[in-house]
């Protein structure tokens, strides 16, 4: 969607690692950690491939099948080092009342949960009427 | 930066979720207030973590789980 609405649409993605899922907390760690070595956006693709299998062992693999450099992802994974930036996401969240995931946010308003493409389409052409 | 999207995950969950899922949207006033206004200009943005430009009239802000 955002080629069909080339230069309109910008998206912003956020951490919102459920607490009733155990192993979404390190997930999200390693995708920030990918992301320190400029892959973000693949390992996230990784992430949703190949979930709901995000133990520890599985995490790395998928760095070292993207070339990561393995002893540096490994280490930001066991150091926590996105674990704080991945909390704040979540507490912006709450405080905006994101109670469920996917949660959308186009121009603030809310779109909640999973949705045909059609609907997207409408919210973004509503937002854009607005803004002219 | 890349603005490969037409087949992104994002899209795939949205056309392989079931429909019904999408009655969420009716599940609004329950799980999500609305913000209040300019909430989301107000967003901390990790640049790694964005697609489009800032420049962009509509910006979607996704709150999701890996898991």
């Amino acid at each position: 969607m955002l080629k069909e609405y080339d230069g309109r649409v910008r998206l912003i993605y956020k951490d919102f690692p459920l607490p009733s899922h155990a192993l979404a907390m390190p997930a999200h760690e390693a995708a920030r950690c990918a992301g320190e070595q400029g892959r973000y956006w693949a390992y996230h693709d990784v992430l949703f491939e190949r979930q709901p299998r995000f133990e520890r062992d599985d995490l790395v693999g998928y760095a070292v099948n993207l070339d990561l450099d393995r002893e540096r992802f490994e280490r930001c994974l066991d150091d926590h080092t996105f674990r704080a930036a991945v909390e704040a996401d979540f507490a912006e969240g709450r405080e905006l009342g994101v109670r469920s995931t996917p949660t959308f946010l186009i121009n603030g308003k809310p779109l909640v949960g999973a949705h045909p493409l059609e609907n997207f389409r409408a919210a973004i052409d509503d937002a854009l009427r607005a803004r002219r | 930066m890349s603005l490969r999207f037409a087949i992104s995950p994002v899209s795939r969950r949205v056309y392989t979720i079931a429909l019904g899922l999408s009655l969420g949207v009716a599940a609004f006033g329950m799980g999500c207030r609305a913000p209040a206004p300019g909430a989301h200009d107000r967003l901390a943005v990790q640049t790694q973590m964005v697609k489009g430009p800032a420049t962009a009239p509509v910006t979607i802000v996704e709150f999701s789980d890996y898991q």
